[in-house]
């Protein structure tokens, strides 16, 4: 394409973004663009106005320098002295289409005017990937990146601290809110994980069962109530009505309870004096106010912790035990509760996701504590138990065949039983093996896809980035191969044939490359074989690459993720995951499934 | 007969400029000049529904959300004196909740009822709260509702910078089909500097549409509980205050401007010269 033709195709897509119409300038409408350019800061714009001189107009920045006007974004200046009447109108035209532009999305469109700096040396503001997917979320509609974004991983940090539930010690959580946020919110246990909530997977929470001296059931102590705001509420504030649930809760309750009042969204947005209620209740147990969507934890359930923790036994107890940290309840904790027991190791106590205060009380009775590493649990680590000076084992966290092996053996190590699991594991992994052989002979040569951004291919690898999660460790031992789908900024083809040597075309569809190219170094040696990358620039690429790619399945954290259902492949996620060995069989059938789900490939494909 | 353009109005400014005062004011004449008045006030205080009506207890939009979980508008709607009717959004307590949430939903319960409906009112008048805060208070300025947006101003700094300020939002809501009509300048002395005002209103690519200056007879006229233009209908400020709404009904909003709102920056420093 020639200079002239980018200036051209430049030209209309600017006129695309501003709505502006782009027409040859022999017959000018009201508004046309008849030259582009970007020289730094500024995209200079040539507008051909009917009955007037052309007008040269500079965008820049919005920075509250003195401008002929301001838009939201930017600052419009024009070249010339006083105007006249008819191109006053084309600016203010131009200003009002612009109103909503951001300067970024002009300057993406705009070609580098000749002679600029820019135009030799590059771009002056490099665009950064990495830094604007750290602002993607679900619903940054207007982000630019947002067409290529699968993985929202600053959702699941917002969700991670809702997730965290307290039980024992008559605990009564308040939820201040709306009843939609308890649909929509997410929860973490260890297994299933996505951006939406399914209830047949993880029923909405019914709280502790009741204590054994049946004291709470008799006292009507509900374990988790919501405020429940109406719009009524919203508009005239929300904090009476948490007032008026903590009046209700204060005659049931003892000195022996805890409430924990957790905000929601609405409330904050509102400015409900969570913290003010909170001091003026007048019940008998114990009240604290949580403020669960703070950046990071604000401490409140680690004190809670702790103290549960400091108020139980000091002494190991008798025979050899361990204190997990971070494995949800369920099917796979059970199923490595009974390994470990195998092997002659209790455990004693459990904590995080879900905090059973009573249970805290035993953490300090075992010989080691094992903290399963999380990136949401971090904070929990550092302010309850790496103070306790107990003995720590920290291995990678219990996923696939090989990670729970690696988990149980440093587990049984720490405890001094090492032997005594290996026994444990050959039996253990002698009961799975007729089942995960016939389940790699089905699953060979089948592909799983992840879009990415070039910095976020180390990050993919990276169980601390994907939830604790060793996403594509668990797929590629299963059998899987790994197609990765990695975003290229446009680049000349004399930069792309330098920087990409080894690429090679794939058959009749986009182009692929052998690992070893930039983003190879991000790809553990282990995994590389099993790697195909492939590149794309923009969406159509994109969607041509999710149609060809060879891979059945691709990754989104989004639901239903309708580019993926386009392509007619099937999405996942890490909800499909499952830590412990039978979890890791349960996991390649899950995948499999999705691989083999024949139906977006017939109704899905465009 | 030739169809009756609805003239959709809304009066914005800073707080305690005497928006409910002049709006109230210009229902009562709109009405007395044969026209079809609803008044929508926007402000918690319900001022100036109170002065229509002279009454106290105003039933809000707000309230019946909160007593009955929904809005009739038998109950919300007051027939005042001249015949124009109001609705009030009304709000919360002062200091918690959330206002443009309540006007919001206001608007929202016109499009359930239809009460903008055709042939029903030919002026609608809106009377928002002095700052745009937040997106709740600019529901007004949303397709639909308010058109026509005046701003009072006095010659104080602050009141011209929330002109300002209001400017920048009409110029957000334009393309919904919202004007700036011009300012409306209130004059609290005599030593006020109306020629700033109109400097200032250059600036903005829009012009002061009228002016009214300090009247003892409207301070009486709201101790009494009237507008001006009952209490005295043949004062001076009456006189302007016709002026005024004859002045708005011949605005054509197509042939108006787009506002060209000032930068904090250049604002600041422009008024260190009196806007000149």
């Amino acid at each position: 394409m020639t200079a002239t033709e980018r200036r051209a195709t430049a030209r209309g897509r600017l006129a695309s973004a501003a709505g502006v119409r782009n027409t040859p300038a022999r017959t000018p409408p009201a508004l046309a663009v008849t030259a582009l350019g970007r020289d730094g800061d500024t995209v200079r714009l040539t507008l051909a106005v009917p009955g007037a001189q052309d007008l040269v107009v500079l965008v820049a920045p919005r920075d509250g320098s003195p401008a002929w006007g301001v838009t939201r974004h930017l600052a419009l200046r024009y070249e010339g002295a006083a105007l006249a009447p008819a191109q006053e109108r084309a600016l203010r035209l131009l200003a009002l289409r612009l109103r909503d532009v951001p300067f970024r999305t002009l300057a993406d469109n705009a070609p580098d005017a000749p002679g600029s700096a820019s135009s030799s040396t590059g771009p002056d503001v490099p665009f950064d990937p990495e830094t604007a997917q750290d602002v993607v979320t679900v619903d940054t509609w207007g982000n630019p990146d947002r067409w290529r974004t699968f993985l929202f991983r600053r959702e699941f940090q917002r969700n991670a601290s809702s997730a965290i539930r307290l039980a024992g010690r008559n605990v009564v959580e308040v939820s201040h809110g709306e009843s939609e946020c308890e649909y929509a919110t997410p929860r973490i246990d260890g297994r299933t994980m996505s951006l939406y909530n399914y209830p047949w997977v993880r029923p909405l929470e019914e709280g502790p069962r009741p204590a054994s001296d049946g004291s709470r059931e008799a006292r009507r102590l509900p374990s988790h109530v919501l405020t429940d705001l109406r719009d009524a509420h919203i508009i005239t504030g929300g904090t009476a009505r948490l007032e008026a649930v903590l009046d209700a809760l204060a005659p049931r309750t003892t000195r022996d309870d805890l409430v924990l009042v957790k905000s929601t969204c609405v409330p904050r947005v509102i400015g409900d004096d969570m913290e003010g209620a909170v001091a003026r209740w007048r019940g008998l147990g114990e009240i604290r106010y949580d403020d669960v969507f703070a950046t990071e934890p604000t401490g409140v359930v680690s004190e809670l912790m702790a103290r549960a923790i400091a108020s139980g036994a000091r002494k190991r107890s008798k025979g050899v035990g361990a204190s997990l940290a971070g494995l949800a309840a369920g099917r796979p904790f059970e199923e490595l509760v009974g390994l470990l027991r195998d092997a002659g190791i209790a455990v004693r106590s459990a904590l995080l996701p879900d905090v059973d205060l009573r249970v805290a009380a035993a953490w300090r009775t075992s010989t080691v504590q094992v903290l399963v590493p999380n990136p949401y649990f971090r904070k929990y680590y550092e302010q309850v138990f790496a103070p306790l000076g107990m003995a720590t084992a920290t291995p990678p966290a219990p996923y696939g065949v090989a990670g729970t092996r690696t988990w149980l053996e440093a587990v049984a190590r720490a405890c001094g039983r090492f032997s005594a699991m290996r026994r444990a594991w050959r039996a253990a992994e002698a009961r799975i093996a007729p089942a995960l052989a016939r389940l790699r002979r089905e699953i060979a040569g089948l592909r799983l896809g992840f879009v990415v951004g070039p910095g976020e291919v180390a990050a993919l690898f990276d169980p601390l980035e994907m939830a604790g999660v060793p996403a594509l460790d668990v797929a590629v031992e299963l059998g899987f191969g790994i197609d990765l789908l990695v975003f290229e900024e446009p680049v000349t083809a004399a930069d792309r044939s330098a920087r990409f040597p080894a690429r090679r075309a794939a058959r009749g569809g986009p182009q692929a490359e052998a690992c070893g190219s930039d983003v190879g170094p991000s790809i553990p040696p282990q995994l590389a074989g099993a790697v195909a990358v492939y590149r794309f620039g923009d969406r159509a690429a994109l969607d041509a690459l999710l149609r060809s790619a060879p891979c059945a399945a691709i990754y989104s954290d989004l639901y239903a993720d309708e580019r993926v259902l386009a392509a007619g492949k099937a999405p996942f996620s890490l909800q499909l995951f499952e830590p412990g060995l039978e979890g890791a069989l349960r996991t390649g059938e899950r995948l499999l499934g999705a691989c083999r789900l024949p139906f977006f490939r017939k109704y899905g494909g465009t | 007969m030739a169809a009756v353009r609805v003239e959709r109005i809304v009066f914005l400014g800073k707080g305690g400029i005497g928006k409910s005062t002049i709006l109230s004011n210009l229902s009562t004449i709109y009405a007395r000049m044969g026209r079809r008045v609803l008044f929508v006030g926007c402000d918690p205080k319900r001022d100036a529904t109170m002065l229509l009506t002279s009454r106290t207890d105003i039933p809000t939009v707000v309230d019946q959300l909160v007593r009955h979980n929904e809005v009739r508008a038998e109950s919300v709607l007051l027939r005042a004196r001249s015949g124009i009717d109001c609705i009030e959004a009304g709000g919360p307590e002062p200091g918690v909740g959330c206002a443009g949430r309540g006007i919001a939903r206001m608007l929202e319960f016109f499009q359930e009822s239809d009460l903008l409906a055709k042939n029903r009112y030919d002026t609608v008048l809106f009377d928002l709260l002095g700052d745009i805060v937040c997106g709740g208070f600019a529901t007004p300025l949303r397709r639909g509702f308010g058109q026509k947006v005046f701003i009072v101003v006095s010659d104080e700094l602050m009141s011209l910078y929330a002109a300002n300020n209001i400017a920048r939002a009409v110029l957000n809501c334009a393309p919904n089909g919202v004007v700036l009509g011009g300012l409306v300048a209130n004059l609290k002395d005599a030593t006020a500097d109306e020629k700033l005002i109109g400097r200032f209103a250059r600036l903005l690519h829009t012009k002061v549409v009228g002016t009214l200056r300090r009247d003892p007879a409207l301070r009486r006229a709201e101790f009494k509980r009237l507008t001006i233009a009952e209490y005295a209908p043949r004062s001076a400020t009456t006189a302007t205050l016709r002026r005024l709404a004859q002045a708005i009904l011949k605005l054509d909003p197509r042939k108006l401007r787009v506002p060209t709102p000032l930068d904090d920056r250049t604002f600041y420093e422009l008024s260190r010269r009196g806007f000149a």
